[in-house]
């Protein structure tokens, strides 16, 4: 139930990739190995395609990358990036904003979920550093 | 990561609201924060802690069960935050206040308020 409070596996990855380094509570796992440090929860990926049965091969592929919470990847764009971002609910649809320097940042999509608008929001903010 | 997790009085108000949702982390019988566990709940720890959910759980479980959204949103004319209460799909607003200096201090002013306004709702 708690695995909706972090990240997905590609915005794990992109961050890490954008130079995300902080502990986490969680790290996306592909093979039995011994971690250094507890972690709340290793999320596997042998529902995932091509996943299954190849754990450990040359072309297994996925990587083992941490996964922060959502907040806590919105903490590493406010206080890293300067990129204040928020989720805000009108008439039943979900929005979010980042203000980028002078400017807000938003698609006029209606999401129907928080969630839905959370992720968003991350992969949004992901853009934007990755274009700087 | 202890910053992620509400305070041992939030804490307190928030069980006595019923919140009860699988948490990974829980204050001991001295009040010290204790984790990392998977689904902890007040049937695992029995009498023997309070559950310390992370913020954004409890932020959830307002929307979920109580309909109140919790947005904290940055102003930049005057470079601090503003924190909101509504009540999703009509707009009302529960509480407003603006002038944070930083995201944590909003953060945890909204818990506060929060279990103050489901404490009233509740009574």
């Amino acid at each position: 139930m708690m695995k909706k409070e972090f990240v997905n596996y590609n915005q794990a990855l992109k961050l890490k990739a954008l130079g995300f380094d902080e502990d986490c509570l969680a790290r996306y796992e592909g093979k039995i190995k011994h971690i250094e440090k507890p972690l709340v929860f290793e999320f596997t990926f042998a529902n995932l395609p091509g996943a299954l049965n190849k754990v450990g091969y040359p072309n297994y592929p996925y990587k083992d990358v941490e996964a922060p919470t959502f907040s806590q990847a919105f903490r590493w764009f406010r206080d890293k990036h300067n990129l204040p971002s928020w989720i805000f609910e009108s008439t039943g649809n979900w929005y979010y904003k980042i203000v980028q320097g002078d400017f807000w940042v938003e698609d006029k999509i209606k999401y129907k979920a928080y969630e839905e608008a959370e992720s968003a929001c991350i992969n949004k903010l992901i853009e934007i550093v990755e274009n700087k | 990561m202890e910053k992620y997790f509400v305070t041992y009085n939030q804490a307190i108000g928030l069980k006595r609201l019923g919140f009860d949702d699988p948490c990974i982390s829980y204050f001991d019988t001295c009040c010290q924060f204790r984790g990392l566990s998977h689904n902890l709940t007040y049937q695992i720890l029995k009498n023997d802690g309070v559950l310390a959910p992370l913020k954004s759980q409890v932020f959830e479980w307002a929307r979920d069960k109580y309909n109140i959204n919790i947005c904290i949103s940055w102003r930049d004319d005057l470079l601090n935050y503003d924190i909101s209460l509504t009540e999703m799909k009509k707009g009302g607003y529960f509480y407003y206040k603006e002038s944070f200096n930083n995201y944590e201090e909003a953060e945890s002013a909204c818990i506060d308020k929060l279990i103050e306004v489901i404490k009233t709702q509740n009574s």
